[in-house]
């Protein structure tokens, strides 16, 4: 026997030798919650009759669309009038925020379809980017995160945001993780590093992370907010890249 | 697979469901079990598996491919059980045969090498081989249920297997340079 055939044969009959039936406890645990939940194409059908009684009334609706412009424009103008041009003063993101810029399956890019998405909030979603066993991240000035992973007809990717109290402690938030990924002891990606060019400060990795082979992260921060892309299964540049710029439109 | 079930269930009938989840059941439970290498995250992996089937089941365009669809949702459920794991007890995966008693039996040893070998390689690789190898499936088959080109199936396999030898062959070094005198 050759060493490819034996080691062929070797895997097959340690293989063989796992379970083969599944405990009925689990696939009923599972169909108690599918009493639970509803299918999505239920959802999808009843927006379509939605949409086409939208269709319908359209012409109604254009004309009061309109007016409620016409009001919205004038009001404007007055209170502009009114106040001069004030400053745009910049404001600090929330814990709404977190949740809006992320992306999810409702705002996923289009072509993009979800086929699974999983979500971790709180201090469980800052450890997200860190590498198991490692140093952990300070808690000091941190408000929330929220991490979705998605499983999409593109590949797999996670959508991610962290909130501080301050710019200060999302600078020190963020230097911990340009650390993180960048030292030998974290994920050891220096040499991969390239500037995104998105918010006030900025860095891409590419190379084994999370437990993968090869993964995308563009991390970035804009005031008291961190961001982060990434790809990570089957994914390709320029879909990292748009999920990132999407995400950064949503936190203007 | 029953054509007319899928369809039912597709249609919100639940009992249909019932009956598809339990002709799928083993089979997913098996693969995921010889991805995870552990009982109940295996079993947490069918639970969130069947769950998803029925929820996005209308968006399933072509009844026939149920199955390998359910394959390509069970290798993600793994996947995030697999990071979860890793996770919460980040030392646990390097926990193994080291500790244990010495087995004179090479077939033992065999499998512990191979396990220890096989804990390395990533959720992908993992259902590559056990897509191959305990379920015979061909790479356009695995490719299909894994949604990624023929190519990258050829290339995960290919790591996978020397990934494998390698650790095997590290392990079979070990105890003749441990046994050499000083």
């Amino acid at each position: 026997m050759t060493r490819q055939s034996d080691f062929d044969h070797l895997v097959t009959e340690w293989l063989d030798e796992g379970a083969e039936r599944a405990p009925e406890r689990f696939v009923w645990a599972a169909l108690e919650d599918v009493e639970r939940t509803p299918q999505r194409g239920a959802w999808v059908a009843s927006t379509e009759e939605f949409l086409m009684q939208l269709k319908r009334a359209a012409p109604v609706l254009g004309i009061a669309a309109a007016a409620v412009v016409l009001v919205i424009i004038a009001s404007q103008i007055i209170e502009t009038r009114n106040v001069g041009d004030p400053e745009p003063t910049p404001r600090a993101y929330t814990e709404e925020d977190v949740e809006a810029v992320v992306m999810t399956e409702a705002n996923a890019p289009d072509g993009m379809t979800v086929e699974y998405e999983n979500q971790t909030t709180g201090f469980a979603a800052l450890l997200v980017p860190l590498k198991p066993g490692g140093e952990t991240i300070d808690r000091t000035g941190f408000l929330d995160a929220l991490s979705v992973e998605l499983g999409t007809s593109m590949g797999g990717f996670t959508s991610w945001s962290a909130l501080f109290e301050s710019a200060d402690a999302a600078q020190q938030a963020y230097d911990f993780l340009v650390t993180e990924h960048e030292s030998p002891e974290g994920w050891g990606l220096a040499a991969s590093r390239e500037d995104p060019k998105l918010g006030e400060e900025s860095v891409m990795w590419t190379g084994r992370q999370y437990d993968m082979a090869s993964a995308r992260t563009i991390l970035w921060r804009q005031g008291n907010l961190l961001l982060a892309a990434v790809g990570w299964a089957d994914w390709e540049p320029e879909e990292v890249r748009l999920i990132a710029d999407q995400m950064a439109d949503r936190a203007r | 697979m029953d054509r007319s079930l899928v369809e039912q269930a597709r249609r919100g009938d639940r009992e249909a469901f019932t009956t598809l989840a339990f002709e799928l059941s083993d089979r997913l439970f098996a693969v995921a079990h010889r991805i995870l290498r552990d009982f109940d995250s295996a079993g947490d992996a069918l639970q969130v598996t069947l769950l998803r089937l029925w929820r996005d089941l209308p968006s399933l365009r072509d009844p026939d491919l149920i199955e390998a669809w359910a394959y390509r949702v069970l290798v993600r459920a793994c996947h995030d059980e697999l990071r979860k794991r890793r996770r919460q007890a980040p030392a646990l995966h390097l926990l193994d045969v080291d500790d244990a008693e010495p087995d004179a039996s090479a077939a033992v040893a065999d499998r512990e090498q191979l396990e220890r070998a096989f804990r390395t390689l990533s959720t992908e690789q993992r259902a590559a081989i056990v897509l191959q190898y305990y379920r015979g499936l061909t790479l356009d088959e695995i490719a299909e249920i894994l949604h990624v080109p023929v190519g990258t199936v050829r290339s995960r396999l290919h790591y996978a297997k020397r990934a494998m030898r390698a650790a095997i062959e590290a392990d079979a070094r070990k105890p003749a340079r441990e046994g050499r005198p000083a």
